[in-house]
């Protein structure tokens, strides 16, 4: 416990420095607009914005992307309660309450419970973060490689079959993204493969410029069948309006408490993300609820439940990222090939060779969710203002962005051709309802999959039984196979009534479209 | 949907096809363990294996064709009046990608704007010309000046 602080305590001398503050407040700002932006979600904006890095040190790098992806989090609440539009896909379920309280005059408050259920359930889910990852880290030193192929193939798995509606959809963009990661040379024996005699894929796809055409060009082209206007709810959003009432406050309170468990929980499996957890954060507040009926016109508890579950979860995913470099979502697999960008390899090993970098990030997340809540009680007005901005003007960007954002990986001009043509492969798979997120996980711990697995094949002179009879990973590998029974649990699950009829449209198949968060 | 879901499963039972094909090619065994194409092969066989599965339920649910409601939207459906601006906009992307070393930084960017502020996001002049000289000069600032990144800037070159 004392070894804890005193870490954290270094962590805090790293994230404290002039640089890192500024880039904090950078990253949370950077995530709010991004979040606000409708159809912009996390993980493009993650995607987007990660080549802007490369010339940072790394910490400063990771502390700025990190504060993107849990700021996201907090911005994407706006358009969802003013504009019925979530600005990313973890927000969702804030649409179904949130915006009927904007409608009823109390978009203020709305925001206002989301910020404090965040920042509560945000700040938790970093304490969490701080005990548990040390644990963690120590128990995967144990790791072989059968225990780290259990655990890649559970995250297969689990994100195959909460993303999108189909299993073998889900599976099967996880199977392509394995694929693509098998081109170039072979990292075991040195072998070109399926490169065709081309000098250029020997290197393989540039996991960036595949992220970026997936994620941002393919989101775009999607997004702008449907641009029409949202009609913008016109609110006072001054903070005086915004703090909960006691009666609100007494109505949220537990709400808040079982969002963030509930979240939390999900966060840390593997697959399941944010998104995911806020839809079941949402179901089980209803459940528990004595003003069931309510819930749907206006619940205050409907949007302190998802936010609180949304924040958790965020920090919670970060805990199988840091201490076993296997990442369970879109957003957090492209913070994974950031890592392997700069040199770093997450995993147990981290938090002993690194301490500064791993230490200095879980401090500056709880600087970020400080700096979110100041953010969001006066500045909410600004971030609003970004609804405004014509969805035409802002895919102008979005394109302009992943262009400059491919060709500075590798100053290599023939990278933003790759980049759109997988926009175009991400635009059909999102027509399609394949799930880009699996593709970028599969691309992103292919190289991790491979090696462990013809490692543990070789250790075992071709026997498959090794993955079973090792206690860790025949438990992960038992519980990777249960992962595809999931939907059919979800199939019990989603029978409870979902929303209104047009959201689902807006904003694609959404109904526990996990994992892209 | 229903149609393209069916190509789509299609393709992928093509691409496992093609993949176990081309992974006979390289050594399923190495000198202790597997080799080179032994994860490409059962990835192959992986593909075959789910394809008939995404068969199997585009089939399924051309025949089960029930309520306008479960019915998942088709492939292409635009907003009304939105096929337009959004073939201006996708050709303005594949035509920005190829034209970006050949152009340069500056002539590309103001391009692209030009063509997309005016008739996709359906600007007016004034704020069309606006955004295409004020775009390429603030990613200018940003990227070549602050990130250093050596971008081919091409003609326009005013700096």
């Amino acid at each position: 416990m004392f070894d804890v602080l005193q870490n954290l305590a270094h962590g805090f001398s790293v994230a404290l420095t002039p640089t890192n503050l500024m880039f904090a407040f950078a990253g949370v700002m950077a995530g709010m607009i991004i979040g606000a932006l409708p159809g912009i979600g996390t993980v493009v904006g993650v995607s987007l914005l990660l080549p802007l890095t490369y010339g940072m040190d790394p910490t400063t790098a990771i502390i700025m992307l990190a504060g993107i992806y849990y700021g996201a989090q907090y911005g994407g609440t706006i358009t969802s309660v003013l504009i019925n539009m979530p600005g990313e896909s973890a927000t969702v379920a804030t649409t179904l309450d949130g915006y009927q309280m904007a409608r009823q005059g109390r978009a203020a408050k709305a925001l206002g419970i989301a910020t404090i259920g965040s920042f509560i359930a945000g700040t938790f889910g970093v304490i969490v973060v701080t005990l548990l990852s040390p644990i963690l880290a120590n128990f995967a030193l144990q790791f072989g490689p059968p225990e780290y192929f259990a655990l890649v193939l559970l995250g297969f798995t689990a994100l195959g079959a909460v993303s999108g509606n189909s299993l073998a959809k889900g599976l099967t963009s996880v199977v392509l993204g394995l694929l693509i990661s098998t081109i170039g040379l072979d990292i075991m024996s040195g072998r070109p493969r399926f490169t065709f005699g081309y000098d250029w894929l020997l290197g393989g796809f540039g996991f960036i410029v595949v992220a970026i055409g997936v994620f941002g060009i393919g989101e775009i082209l999607d997004g702008m069948m449907l641009p029409g206007g949202h009609p913008i709810i016109k609110t006072s959003l001054s903070w005086r309006n915004s703090i909960p009432s006691a009666a609100e406050w007494a109505r949220s309170r537990m709400a808040i408490v079982r969002g963030t468990l509930i979240g939390l929980i999900i966060g840390i499996l593997p697959g399941a993300g944010s998104t995911l957890a806020s839809f079941i954060a949402y179901s089980v507040e209803r459940n528990a609820s004595k003003h069931p009926e309510e819930f749907g016109k206006g619940a205050i508890e409907g949007v302190a439940a998802p936010e609180s579950a949304n924040n958790s979860a965020s920090a919670g995913a970060m805990i199988p990222l840091l201490t076993l470099g296997v990442p369970g979502s879109g957003t957090t697999a492209v913070l994974l090939g950031g890592f392997l960008l700069w040199g770093l390899r997450p995993g147990p090993l981290l938090f002993t060779q690194n301490p500064e970098f791993a230490w200095g990030l879980i401090a500056s997340m709880y600087i970020g969710n400080i700096m979110l809540v100041l953010l969001n009680i006066f500045a909410i007005p600004v971030f609003a203002s970004m609804l405004w901005i014509p969805y035409g003007i802002q895919a102008a960007f979005v394109v302009l962005f992943a262009i400059l954002g491919a060709y500075s990986l590798n100053n290599n001009p023939f990278d933003i051709v790759i980049m759109v043509a997988f926009g175009l492969l991400g635009f059909a798979m999102k027509r399609l309802d394949y799930s880009a997120a699996g593709l970028i996980l599969g691309l992103v711990l292919g190289p991790l999959a491979e090696k462990s697995l013809r490692q543990s094949l070789t250790l075992s002179h071709g026997d498959w039984s090794i993955f079973f009879t090792r206690p860790v990973s025949g438990a992960l590998m038992v519980l990777a196979l249960l992962a595809l029974l999931w939907p059919l649990a979800r199939k019990a699950l989603t029978r409870t009534p979902g929303g209104s009829g047009g959201l689902r449209r807006n904003t694609g198949e959404l109904q526990f479209a996990g994992g892209e968060e | 949907m229903r149609v393209a879901d069916t190509v789509a499963a299609l393709c992928v039972t093509l691409t496992g096809v093609i993949t176990i094909a081309l992974s006979r090619q390289l050594p399923y065994n190495a000198k202790f363990g597997p080799g080179a194409g032994f994860l490409p092969f059962w990835l192959g066989v992986t593909l075959v294996i789910l394809s008939f599965f995404l068969l199997w339920n585009a089939l399924k649910s051309a025949r089960s064709a029930g309520s306008d409601a479960d019915q998942p939207a088709p492939f292409l459906d635009f907003q009304p009046g939105a096929l337009g601006p959004w073939l201006v906009f996708f050709i303005s992307t594949v035509a920005v990608s190829v034209l970006f070393d050949h152009l340069g930084f500056f002539l590309s960017i103001a391009l692209f704007m030009f063509v997309t502020m005016r008739w996709v996001a359906k600007q007016s002049w004034l704020a069309t010309i606006a955004l295409t000289i004020a775009t390429p000069i603030l990613l200018y600032i940003g990227f070549v000046r602050f990130l250093m990144v050596p971008f081919p800037l091409g003609p326009g070159t005013l700096f």
